[in-house]
């Protein structure tokens, strides 16, 4: 038998050995690409979990200025005429009473630049709180808030409700700790005026 | 029995390495949940079901199989269950599985150890062109004949396909000289 009979007798096998070998490779290669391809979904996986948590805390993070706000909205009534009664059907006279209409009428702004010729002129601290209620239901916030604060010990009648609405616009404002300050306050000050709803707040608070 | 059953042993016996990938895939986890009884870890069995997949892709392509009253996965997993017991009777384990009832027939399948000369010309074997290796591959592997090559390749004729296949042969029995 020459060497090429010799060789095609045992090529079968050999072929069959070589085959085996290329398949063994292919198969572990596959199963290597799909642990791969575990691997970097688990990965794909974790990271997608710490941008949902991300997005999930962001929302809570960016809930919570709205709380603020939220809980303002459930508590804010706009304060009534309670200095100067307004007599339907006459022009009115003066200033003030031309102020305390547009108040009435809702006319926030009209209000509030009367006020505030009224304070340029003299100041009075209850027109002062009515400049706040104006600027506070024209959400002028900032500005309605600074004058409220310069109410404290004014001897304004209103000082109670000037208390009470600082309170509200602090808390619209994330200013919770001055908001609970405020609302103590208020509870010594005057325990007759909004009482009840001031302890609740300071219980959300 | 499936229709694609019918294709991929259609596909198997024509030597195609996308359809044992197929089949690899498809019947993958069955087996390590079946094979789970004969207490080896994950590791071993994919390792025996590779080497089971191939024996059955080789038993489709060198005896062109073909199995008419038994699935694929049913003649796979026999394959496996036999090599399973042989890898426990290596590390006798087979008493404590051997009684395990279960629907799977084992398939025979003896693997011949390859003689050292055997050994010898596969490396060689594994040294010649891509175009030698497969025409010897269709000529002594898959056991086809000259004429079935042609259709099957793109040599003109069947004296192309001889003279390539003779010059091949040739070329081995250089390679297998110089390893000696």
């Amino acid at each position: 038998m020459s060497k090429e009979e010799h060789i095609e007798k045992d090529l079968k096998q050999a072929i069959q050995l070589h085959e085996q070998q290329e398949l063994k490779a292919q198969l572990q290669q596959l199963e290597q690409k799909g642990r791969s391809r575990s691997l970097a979904f688990k990965w794909l996986s974790a990271v997608a979990a710490v941008i949902l948590l991300m997005v999930v805390a962001g929302i809570v993070l960016l809930q919570k200025p709205a709380d603020g706000p939220a809980l303002y909205a459930s508590h804010f009534e706009p304060y009534p005429n309670a200095l100067e009664p307004v007599t339907r059907g006459i022009e009115p006279a003066d200033f003030r009473m031309q102020a305390f209409e547009a108040y009435e009428a809702g006319e926030y702004a009209k209000a509030t630049a009367a006020f505030q010729q009224m304070l340029s002129l003299e100041e009075e601290p209850n027109i002062r709180f009515y400049l706040a209620m104006s600027l506070q239901n024209n959400s002028q916030y900032g500005q309605a808030l600074a004058k409220l604060k310069l109410l404290q010990g004014s001897g304004s009648r209103f000082e109670a409700q000037a208390l009470w609405y600082q309170a509200l616009l602090e808390i619209r404002a994330e200013q919770r700790e001055e908001a609970a300050q405020t609302l103590e306050l208020l509870l010594q000050a005057v325990p007759a005026y909004k009482a009840p709803e001031a302890r609740e707040l300071l219980e959300k608070l | 029995m499936e229709n694609s059953d019918t294709e991929w042993q259609q596909r198997l016996r024509q030597d195609d390495k996308k359809a044992l990938a197929e089949v690899y895939k498809k019947y993958r986890e069955a087996f390590v949940v079946y094979a789970r009884r004969f207490s080896l870890n994950r590791e071993e069995l994919l390792d025996i079901y590779q080497d089971a997949v191939i024996a059955m892709h080789q038993n489709f392509v060198m005896k062109q199989l073909y199995l008419e009253n038994t699935a694929i996965k049913t003649y796979l997993f026999g394959i496996g269950k036999y090599m399973i017991f042989s890898r426990l009777r290596e590390v006798a384990k087979v008493e404590e599985v051997a009684e395990i009832p279960d629907e799977i027939v084992e398939v025979i399948w003896e693997k011949e150890s390859p003689t050292e000369e055997q050994r010898k010309l596969s490396h060689c074997f594994g040294q010649l062109s891509p175009s030698c290796q497969e025409i010897l591959k269709m000529f002594y592997y898959r056991g086809l004949r000259v004429k079935e090559i042609v259709e099957l390749s793109h040599y003109k004729d069947e004296n192309t396909v001889k003279s390539h296949k003779s010059r091949c042969l040739k070329k081995l029995v250089q390679l297998v000289n110089k390893v000696s």
